[in-house]
């Protein structure tokens, strides 16, 4: 194809890491797994020691750590242009979006 | 003399290239995202439905504590550590250590298997007990949004298993890391599945 590449030492193609992004300093993968283990179990005892109706908030927002810290370090966003942070944050928002429309609506069911 | 067919398609080809000048991103890294964009509107909406159920359904957590929250915690590790081993993976192609990316490769979909295997056991040992989709609305949303992150899974670890087999013949990391991405992108959506199920 047509679509220019950089040609490493090698003699390979290579054309897509992300930008910032070089081969010898890659962010720690390793303490971030640890990280995301210590999380999880972070988000178990709190289940434990909150009553599971009251839990929601808590285990959710630890949820969301240690999804940003995947989409971030592992997919690689951190160091992604505008177009690829776009395009993962476009849906996120739309499903806020609905979120928040029917809210509401389901809290005042809640109430009855 | 080239034919005027051939010159077209070089016409072509040399657009295409300008074009991804322009962008700066390569047209198969853009391709993919907007797959999993798409991805997270199915994902993403289903949850988001269960989360509103949960909000409005009074006696979630009194069924949620039937659910099997061992099993879940272990499949959450086995997902986690599938992430590292599939960011180890993407990391060694581009890198181009084939021998280390097919390697981490092999134990991402390992852990693939582990979980659909563990979710399997799971199910069978809810259904026995007659926790059934037709139970209540619990039961069906939690049927429905493990069942579909499940089938994710499976695909996910047929993709990477499919990866494996074809950076053997042709070294393209691009490959490594797309398989990479939808890897991740399941274990982000099971971080919310694990705790609206068997926590809350």
């Amino acid at each position: 194809m047509g679509v220019k590449m950089k040609t490493t030492s090698k003699g390979e193609e290579h054309n897509s890491h992300p930008k910032g992004e070089e081969h010898n300093s890659h962010p720690p993968y390793v303490k971030i797994y640890v990280g995301l283990l210590v999380l999880t179990v972070l988000s178990v005892v709190i289940s434990a020691i909150v009553h599971r109706e009251y839990a929601p908030p808590f285990v959710f927002t630890i949820s969301t750590i240690k999804g940003l810290l995947i989409a971030l370090y592992y997919m690689h966003l951190k160091y992604e242009g505008r177009i690829i942070i776009s395009l993962a944050l476009i849906p996120l928002v739309i499903f806020a979006i609905i979120l928040f429309i029917f809210m509401p609506d389901i809290l005042s069911t809640v109430k009855q | 003399m080239k034919a005027e067919g051939v010159r077209e398609v070089e016409i072509q080809e040399i657009q295409i290239g300008q074009e991804y000048e322009k962008v700066g991103i390569p047209f198969q890294k853009i391709g993919f995202w907007i797959f999993l964009a798409g991805e997270i509107v199915i994902l993403g909406g289903i949850v988001a439905s269960v989360i509103l159920f949960r909000l409005s359904y009074p006696h979630w957590f009194e069924e949620s504590v039937h659910t099997n929250a061992t099993i879940a915690f272990i499949n959450t590790l086995v997902l986690l550590t599938g992430s590292l081993t599939a960011v180890l993976s993407h990391q060694s192609a581009f890198s181009y250590n084939w021998g280390k990316a097919q390697l981490f490769l092999g134990l991402t979909a390992l852990c693939g298997l582990v979980f659909v295997g563990l979710k399997f056991v799971e199910y069978s040992r809810e259904i026995h007990h007659g926790f059934v989709p037709s139970r209540n609305v619990f039961w069906m949303s939690y049927y429905t949004t493990t069942g579909l992150h499940g089938l994710h899974v499976l695909a996910g670890t047929l993709i990477i298993f499919g990866v494996m087999l074809y950076i053997k013949k042709k070294k393209v990391p691009e490959a490594v890391e797309n398989a990479a991405l939808y890897w991740h992108f399941v274990d982000i959506v099971w971080l919310y599945i694990f705790p609206l199920f068997y926590l809350t």
